[in-house]
This record gives C-alpha cells, structure tokens and sequence, in this order.
C-alpha cells in the first residue's frame, strides 16, 4: 500500500460511472402521470407566453393611451385595455415573469435556509434542536400571511425585498419537515457505519443524511413556487410588494377590483392566470411524490 | 500480550426513570487472530458493549486497552487511527447500507476517505476487496435494495476489511440472513480470519453459530459478565447457573439422549438502578442470602470464569 496519504484530501471522489440516472427514472415515471403533463405543458405555455407575447406585441406594459382606455377583449387587444388604454395581454404576460420569479427565488430562499437549519437542529439534537425550534415556533405563531406582511413592511417594498420576505416566511415549515425527517435517518446504521469508516460529520450529513431524506422535500418545493408566487400577488395585493406601474399578478388584481362590476375581464385574466400557474404547481407537486415514494410506484 | 483489552467497562445511560445499567463491569481480554463470542438473550448490553469498544458510543467508565494503548477517551486524529483499525459489522444488512449509494460507491468510500490510495489504486483496491468477500463485479453499480441480504451482508463485511483492521465487532451478523446464507458468511468471516489474523468479537443469541465460530465465549447477563471460558470449556461444563439454564436450550440432533430442560422462572429484573447482588438472583434455583452481596468474577478452573458466590457449592467442586 503506497502512501500518499494528502491530508485532509478537499475533493473526494467515490463516484463511479453511473447506470440508470435516478432523475432520468424519476423523470420518466413523472411523464406518465397525465396531471403532471398537463401542469407541466401549462407552465411551459406561460413561461412561454411571457417571453414571446411582449416581444411581438405592438404594445408594452406601460404605454397609455387614453382614447382606449376599458375596452373589452377584442382582436387589437385580446384580454381588452386597462383604464389608462395599457394592453391587459401584454400586462398579464409580462406580470408572469414577477410573479413566477417570486415564486421560484424565494422558494429558493426558503429551502436553503430551511435545509441549513432543518438538518443541523435534526441531526445534533439536543440543545440545539430545541433552540432552532423555538425560534422557528416564534416564527411560526403569526400567520404565515401576515408574516410576510410585517417584513414587507419592515423591509419595505420592491421586487427583491418582496422575495426576501416571502422566502424568510416560508422557511421554518421546510426546516421542519427536513429535521423530522433527518431524525429518523440519523439512527439508521449506515449512519453509524459512516463514523467507523472516519467520515466527519459535514460529510456525513451530506453524504449519507441529507439525500436519505430530501425526496419529501422535492415534492413540498414544487408546491411552495406555487404558494409563494400566491404570496407575492396577496402582498401586491393589498399594496405591499411589487408596485405600480409593474404589472404583478396581483396588483393587476387589486387594480381590477374597482371596474370589477363593469369590466370583468380586467380581474378575470390575472386572476386566470394566478389560478393555472398554482394548480399546474400543484399538479407537478403530486406527480413528483407519486414518482418519488416507492410505496406509491406502480 | 491481548490485542484488545476491556476492563471495569461499565456505559450507563440516564434515562428519566433513571441509570440504565447497560453494561456494568465488564473485563475480558481478546488476543490476536482469534474470536471471542458474546452470548446472552436481548437487551442484556451486548450491543452496547460493542458499540463502545469501537467508541461508536463512549464508556461512562472503565478502561479500553487496544494493542497495549490505552484508548479509553481518544480524540482528534488519535481516534481517527484507532478507527482505521478496528470495524463493525452490523445487524441489519437492510439498513447498514446507504440506499442512495451504489456498492461500489459503498465499498470505496473507506478507502478514498483513509487518503491511502490513488485514484487508480483506489479502484484496484475496490476490486480486490468485492472479490475477496465474494460480490460480484457485476453488481458494482447496483443499489442495495436491489441485493438479496446475504450479498448485502457480504458489502457491509467489505467495508469493514477496506483498512485492514486488526479488531472487528460482529454485532449478530448473521441473524438476519435465511440459513444457508448463514452458514456462508461465517465461513467468509473465519476464512478472512485465516488470512489476515483479524480478531473478531462475535454477538450473538444464536449458541450454535457461537459454537461455530468462537475461540472464547463471554455469557452476559443484565449487563454483566456471569462466565467466560474457551468454547470447549463451557460447551462442555457450565458453571453458571443461567449458562447452564441458556444451555439446555440449544436443540440438540440426538433423539435419544434426554436433556433436561431448565425453564426459568420470573422476569429479567429492570436495568434501571438495579440493586447490588447477583443480578441472575431472583431467577435463580440456588439463590440465597449470600446472593445479595457484590458478585466478583473468580477464576473457578484455569481459563473459567465465574461470577456465582456459589459456584463450588452447585457444581461439587472442592
């Protein structure tokens, strides 16, 4: 045996060639599930939409023209004009990217966090698991709305604070579902088997820990783009979040709200679209757990 | 000299109904190349035992000697080396192996972490070491739920040989396993034993496997040591009274011989603070006054040992 022992060898490689990719498998199972098409065609089509429509529209998102202002859905203007004339078409499929970059950077957030704290406080245990805790039951005592309300408020409004507070918000639920779910695998042997053989412990938590018990969370990821790009069109909602003249779904919403007796439409689309990005989420989300969980494999 | 030396072990857990006597007192010796087994039914510490001579867990108290270095509270590098040394085969070959990782993945991870070898080296060793237990090269990227247990067992076994260690703790390697599974992998475990002069400490309920494959074997009962002796020795004469009762229930193939059975009476008493005295007592046909004071083990004949005070009265010895 030679000995180039280097110590401390940064990059360890004990991968070999793969046979089967696992997200290739995953991937195919996903592709049978005729929900988790249809969420994926939908959300192919509006992120689509929203890079094409305002690239070949004469219009763009902020141009008024008062002399068409409120006019139903008709050939020039397919989802009809706002009550400063602006194109709703353009509106919604521009809003698109706002509101579905919320939802996929603070998920993003989210997770990160929620992975770092979750797999830590479930794989110490002890006094460090109650302290991470507690803080997150704190977090967790207001309603998550209302959360993201307060930091918005505190943080103040726009695009990137908007993600901030969504993402801070939606972190303790990922951490507790991680840490319970690390807790279990941590007492499994190979767990065990990874400290005789001189794994330390970041490896181990990376290695053996962390991939045991992320699928569940796979699936929660999914379904959170959905929640936080809700999130996002609540706060904009009610005049937090993404401002005016950016069309967020949700300030087109709150926007709509005063003509909403006479001119539909103007709730109608955004609302629309906030509805098929969610479901389509959903959809994907429940795909993904039936792929993932080998007990519900066909 | 033993390579591998116990003595006084004792590990506690604190537990709110209070100390968890697991393993109370312990001290044997295991030399070079050779097997000690471990008998005595669940819950009496014998995993616990194993566990903290390989620091999966740490002693409460007592001495730990390996290769005449006293290793009883190793930190930092020093337990990372104590640690190539010695290895553990565990149980459960179903929940030893990371799911998430193929065989190959498995068998290399040792060596790659041990910093020994080169990459090319690296994966020569492997080899060697899944032809060695007996896996087969085809099955290098196959998860281990697609293996049956005995080829599962075999990983786990090659996992543990990756660094050559000296001392291996089998924590019932092979109660898991369909028979002639069995039977295979303790012929792998005393070939390798053969080959590389590995000292094996055996756990185990099953006293035909112990019999097998054991050099001495160590009776516990509630934590403590009761006997110990060399296989032929205690197959032959127990001493105990509770390896004597342990003994009459080995099956046995002869039809004609008449064995009597000892059927113990009672419970196992709680491990939680026990009271000092023979732990065996209450369950015990000879127990007397006596039987409350603080057992010793004494060397009864020359290599056997025996915690019973009153272990010349039962067995007419002078």
């Amino acid at each position: 045996m030679s000995k180039n022992v280097k110590e401390n060898a940064a990059v360890i490689d004990t991968s070999a060639p793969k046979r089967e990719n696992q997200i290739l498998a995953t991937a195919k199972i996903v592709l049978k599930n005729p929900g988790s098409v249809a969420g994926i065609i939908m959300i192919a089509l509006i992120i689509i939409a929203c890079v094409v429509v305002p690239l070949v529209s004469p219009y763009t998102y902020s141009q008024i023209d008062p002399s068409h202002a409120l006019q139903a859905p008709s050939l020039a203007h397919p989802f009809g004009t706002d009550q400063y004339g602006r194109d709703v078409l353009v509106r919604v499929t521009y809003g698109a990217r706002y509101t579905l970059s919320i939802g996929v950077f603070s998920t993003l957030i989210s997770v990160v966090l929620g992975v770092l704290v979750g797999a830590i406080a479930g794989f110490f245990g002890g006094w460090i698991d109650n302290l991470f805790m507690r803080v997150l039951d704190v977090i967790q005592a207001f309603p998550q709305l209302l959360m993201a309300i307060t930091l918005s408020a505190v943080f103040g409004t726009g695009f990137d604070k908007t993600i901030i507070a969504i993402g801070i918000t939606g972190f303790p639920a990922v951490a507790r579902m991680l840490r319970a779910n690390i807790l279990t695998v941590r007492r499994q042997e190979y767990i065990e088997a990874a400290v005789t053989i001189n794994c330390n412990t970041p490896r181990i938590i990376m290695q053996h820990a962390l991939p045991n018990a992320v699928s569940p969370l796979i699936v929660q990821i999914a379904m959170d783009i959905a929640r936080a790009g809700m999130t996002a069109a609540a706060l904009s909602f009610i005049g937090l979040g993404v401002q005016e003249p950016t069309p967020e779904w949700g300030a087109l919403l709150s926007a709509g709200r005063s003509f909403i007796r006479d001119y539909s439409y103007l709730c109608l689309f955004p609302g629309l679209a906030i509805m098929l990005t969610t479901l389509s989420f959903n959809l994907i989300g429940d795909g993904l757990r039936d792929a993932l969980d080998p007990k519900l494999r066909r | 000299m033993a390579l591998v030396e116990v003595k006084n072990l004792k590990k506690y857990f604190d537990t709110p109904r209070g100390m968890v006597h697991a393993v109370d007192d312990v001290s044997f010796k295991i030399e070079a190349g050779t097997t000690m087994g471990v008998v005595g039914e669940s819950g009496c510490g014998k995993s616990t035992l194993g566990r903290t001579m390989i620091h999966l867990i740490e002693s409460s108290d007592g001495q730990l000697l390996f290769d005449g270095k006293d290793v009883t509270s190793v930190k930092g590098s020093e337990l990372r080396q104590f640690r190539e040394q010695v290895q553990f085969i565990f149980q459960d070959p179903f929940s030893s192996l990371n799911p998430r990782k193929t065989i190959w993945e498995t068998v290399v991870e040792p060596l790659a972490l041990s910093g020994r070898f080169k990459k090319d080296e690296l994966e020569k060793e492997a080899n060697r070491l899944m032809d060695l237990v007996g896996v087969e090269q085809r099955l290098r990227l196959s998860y281990p739920h697609e293996l049956d247990g005995g080829r599962r067992q075999r990983v786990g076994i090659a996992r543990a040989l990756a660094l050559n260690p000296k001392f291996i703790v089998c924590d019932e390697p092979v109660s898991a396993l369909d028979v002639s599974i069995q039977a295979q992998v303790l012929n792998l475990l005393m070939d390798l034993q053969d080959e590389y002069g590995i000292a094996y400490m055996f756990i185990t309920h099953n006293l035909s496997v112990v019999r097998h494959i054991s050099d001495n074997i160590c009776v516990m009962y509630l934590g403590q040591l009761v006997e110990q002796a060399s296989v032929e020795a205690l197959f032959a004469n127990q001493l105990h009274p509770y390896t004597k009762a342990l003994m009459s229930a080995v099956p046995t193939v002869n039809i004609h011989k008449k064995r009597e059975r000892i059927v113990l009476k009672g419970e196992l008493m709680s491990p939680i603070n026990p009271k000092p005295g023979c732990r065996f007592a209450p369950r015990c046909a000879y127990a007397t006054e006596a039987c409350r004071q603080p057992q010793t083990l004494q060397e009864v004949e020359p290599g056997h040992f025996v915690s019973c005070c009153r272990v010349k009265e039962i067995n007419n010895l002078p």
